[in-house]
């Protein structure tokens, strides 16, 4: 499926129309940093009918596009508000948006297995700023009204791909939590009503005595943390005075007469200690890493102490809030009766968890065991290693499923592309899907101008295939098929002065 | 803090450290950092060359570790011996690379051999001393890996990159079990003994090797990374100089030594950190022992008590303290400058050009 043309209808201005190239596509403000350019990639997309938001300015039901196509079933596909119509040679068909999102994709991207569509927007489009941190469970960009926002789920890929049940365990996690916590909830309330009952005072006592005893625990080490402090102080002062000294000396130049002879004293012929440098920033080091294990301890213990401190009822009954009979003192009397231990809660709640971390292990060892586990991660390897992030993502370890990404900056966007990119890539290979692959200003996400090339020639080199769209401003090597500049609004009612207008460049090797 | 259970995880990590550990103190001499960036990562020992040591160390958590062939050693190996090369393709001429694990077959029980790899000290195996059925293990792992980097090779790159690995290459089998208590560092221990001695350091091993692998989990992050003055000056802080009271090898009125102490510990710490007193100390011990260079030092008891003797009025002005009788002044002086100078030719030991020999 290729996208041949947008044309753009918001309320009484008149129609606008962009052409977009089969090959690659560059939009760009030429310099000035005007609004447009995702306004019309928001557009582009909507119009195919994914539910996302288009920008602030424009309002959903003032709004239409028509969006001509190639090598698909359709000629076209025409939205106006919640309203598609899928025009294919012989007939066409309307729709209702958001009830029939899936049918349209469906339709629209016939490859694509029915469960992996939900998540196809993450693997085709890459949204401004945000969009290029989204991994897992994150949000690749806003959907229109209160659904939930387009999220990729890892988990939920893999097992479609390797036939692993997914469903089935989500609702058997979703059980189990259930579970957990209404025992965990007859868990508290049973505890409560041991703090009620008579034997409370003996438990008081106990309580007030670990109380004592933390207090003596924090003290003393409030103690050493004030010596430890103090020792720390010693030798940052010291160093201070050693750096200013050592800046002094470079500043001064000082000279000295040494018989008949006229020395330059330098840091080299200085009489000193060199070993002193050293010393001093090691004990510092030690006692700062002494001082936050410590603090760290007196915060634990402080804690425990305030917990102790709020759970540490008065000898006030709640049983003598209450002037006449009543169920509550009926309920604890059973219960008091009916010889159910907090114990007995306690395992149960702890069954519960075990069966709840099974289960979730033995799921991720399934996906684990898919072949799309591996050669997903194989691919993005290969991708990464075209933009030198061989350092972080490489064969040693798979880290599709790692829970977070800890890389930070630009580096976290160039991983999340890899690795949205790989998936893309995989789902060519098995599937031959090919949506168009759209960037709204990757450079926006913290990239400097040789990080941008060298990903978008990674994108140019492996994705030939595509159709890809990139919006930036930023100046770049790579050669683009055609170029779009806009730069008085999408639908050319910003600036009156200037005029939006599309270049093509042709291709030097056709 | 460290997970002392007998957790898989967390005792395959300990084993990372121990190799880690053990790879710098037979280094020590030319290494400049030790790095293990986390459990899945290579150990990397930066030499001063530039030369870089990479080591992959896989470790079996059961008890029977040195009869079972059970130890899921094929996994394991595939996944180091193709980590390691990888690194080679990349590194390729000034590293070393080395496969270390804790259990005696490596390779497996049944065409790996088992004649020589050592059980009971931790000896090197070279790429060049394995035989032909164990080099066959080694080639086929690679020669079928599916990583990029490696398939993408042509069959005649290849083959010398093989060849060239295996010069670079050696496997060692280390005694590590998983028994509880200290008891599972006693070959470490041993070994840091060594180390110690050869050096002529006088350190309680155990508490310098718990410093380290406290000093690996800093920050609560699963990384191990001390540069060579991190690692050495472990040395001098379990070593605690300032805690001594005896004086110039005699142990001498400890109660009385201990109250003053106790009293001014602080300051002299203060006070001989400063850069004035340092350079002081210096120059006087450049004069006194007619030196060129203060790396020419050397401590001896009895040197050091004529030194404090010669010099005690130029350095009481610096223990100026209150509530000090004079008797005591000169005392708590005395002491100080005894410290001074030990403190002073344990850095030079330390941190002197190849003042530092490696273990054995």
């Amino acid at each position: 499926m290729l996208i041949d043309s947008i044309n753009i209808i918001y309320s009484n201005t008149a129609p606008k129309q962009y052409s977009l190239s089969d090959t690659s596509t560059l939009m760009s403000s030429d310099g000035k940093n005007t609004k447009g350019k995702t306004s019309l990639i928001r557009f582009l997309i909507w119009g195919l009918g994914f539910n996302v938001s288009l920008t602030n300015q424009f309002k959903l039901m003032y709004s239409e596009t028509v969006i001509t196509l190639k090598d698909s079933p359709f000629i076209s596909i025409n939205r106006k508000g919640n309203k598609v119509i899928l025009k294919s040679d012989d007939n066409e068909n309307s729709y209702s948006l958001p009830n029939d999102e899936d049918k349209v994709l469906k339709l629209i991207f016939p490859n694509v297995p029915v469960d992996i569509l939900p998540q196809l927007l993450g693997f085709m489009y890459f949204d401004q700023d945000g969009g290029y941190k989204a991994w897992n469970r994150n949000v690749v960009t806003q959907r229109l009204g209160n659904d939930r926002s387009y999220k990729i789920s890892i988990e939920s890929l893999l097992a479609s791909l390797g036939k692993v049940d997914y469903q089935d365990f989500l609702s058997k996690q979703k059980s189990l939590d259930k579970v957990k916590k209404e025992t965990t909830n007859f868990g508290n309330l049973l505890n409560s009503i041991y703090h009620i009952s008579p034997d409370t005072h003996a438990e008081l006592a106990n309580v007030e005595s670990d109380i004592q005893n933390l207090n003596d625990q924090i003290s003393q080490r409030e103690l050493e943390l004030t010596r430890i402090k103090n020792k720390r102080m010693i030798y940052s002062s010291s160093l201070k005075d050693q750096n200013n000294f050592n800046s002094l000396l470079k500043k001064l130049s000082i000279k000295i007469k040494v018989g008949k002879n006229i020395v330059n004293v330098t840091d080299e012929n200085i009489i000193q200690d060199r070993h002193l440098n050293t010393r001093l920033t090691e004990f510092e080091k030690h006692y700062r890493h002494m001082e936050n294990t410590m603090s760290k301890e007196l915060n634990n213990l402080k804690e425990k102490r305030d917990v102790l401190i709020s759970t540490h009822t008065e000898p006030n009954d709640p049983e003598n809030l209450f002037n006449s009979e009543n169920n509550f003192k009926h309920l604890l009397d059973l219960l008091r009766s009916s010889g159910i231990s907090l114990q007995d809660t306690h395992a149960a709640t702890s069954d519960i968890s075990t069966a709840a971390i099974k289960n979730n292990k033995e799921f991720k060892e399934d996906i684990k065991k898919t072949p799309a586990y591996s050669d997903i991660w194989n691919t993005i390897v290969f991708l990464a290693s075209k933009i030198g992030l061989s350092g972080s993502i490489n064969h040693h370890n798979n880290r599709l499923l790692a829970s977070k990404i800890s890389e930070s900056g630009a580096r976290r966007s160039l991983t999340v592309i890899s690795y949205r990119l790989g998936i893309l890539r995989y789902l060519y290979d098995t599937y031959n899907i090919q949506p168009p692959l759209i960037f709204d200003s990757p450079a926006s996400s913290e990239m400097d101008t040789e990080n941008l090339n060298v990903l978008l020639s990674m994108i140019t080199s492996q994705f030939s295939e595509f159709q890809t769209i990139i919006a930036t401003n930023q100046e770049t090597d790579t050669f683009f098929d055609k170029k779009i500049i806009i730069q008085d609004g999408v639908i050319g009612t910003l600036d009156a002065k200037s005029v939006s207008h599309d270049i093509t460049h042709k291709s030097e090797n056709n | 803090m460290i997970d002392r259970s007998a957790q898989p995880s967390s005792f395959g990590w300990q084993f990372q450290i121990v190799t880690a550990i053990s790879l710098a103190i037979n280094n020590i001499n030319e290494a400049t950092s030790i790095n293990v960036e986390g459990p899945l990562q290579d150990i990397e020992i930066t030499l001063s060359n530039n030369h870089i040591i990479f080591g992959q160390a896989k470790s079996y958590a059961e008890i029977d570790a040195e009869e079972t062939n059970n130890t899921g050693w094929n996994e394991k190996l595939s996944s180091a011996i193709t980590g390691l090369f990888e690194d080679f393709l990349k590194q390729q001429k000034n590293s070393e690379f080395k496969y270390l694990v804790n259990y005696p077959y490596p390779l497996g029980k049944n065409k790996g051999g088992k004649t020589n790899f050592h059980t009971n000290e931790y000896g090197d195996i070279l790429g060049t001393e394995l035989t032909e059925r164990q080099v066959k293990i080694l080639y086929d792992i690679l020669h079928n890996s599916k990583d990029k980097d490696i398939s993408e090779l042509s069959s005649n790159e290849f083959n010398s990159s093989f060849e060239q690995f295996l010069k670079q290459l050696s496997i060692r089998t280390c005694r590590f079990t998983n028994i509880s208590g200290d008891r599972r560092f006693s070959k470490l221990d041993l070994l840091i003994k060594d180390f110690l001695d050869t050096n002529h350091f006088n350190t309680s091993v155990k508490k310098l090797r718990q410093y380290w692998f406290n000093q690996g989990f800093a920050n609560s992050s699963q990384k191990f990374a001390l540069s060579r003055t991190e690692f050495l000056f472990a040395i001098v802080l379990v070593d605690n100089v300032l805690s001594k009271t005896d004086l110039f090898g005699r142990r001498y009125n400890p109660q009385k030594i201990n109250q003053i102490y106790d009293r001014f510990v602080d300051i002299i710490e203060h006070t001989i950190s400063m850069e004035e007193f340092n350079r002081q100390l210096v120059a006087d011990i450049l004069d006194y022992f007619r030196l060129e260079d203060i790396v020419d030092y050397y401590y001896s008891d009895e040197d050091a008590e004529k030194f404090t003797d010669t010099y005690l009025d130029n350095y009481l002005p610096y223990f100026k303290l209150n509530n000090l009788s004079e008797s005591d002044q000169r005392l708590l002086t005395r002491f100080a400058l005894a410290r001074c100078l030990e403190e002073q030719e344990l850095m030079s030991r330390l941190f002197n050009k190849g003042a530092i020999k490696n273990a054995n």
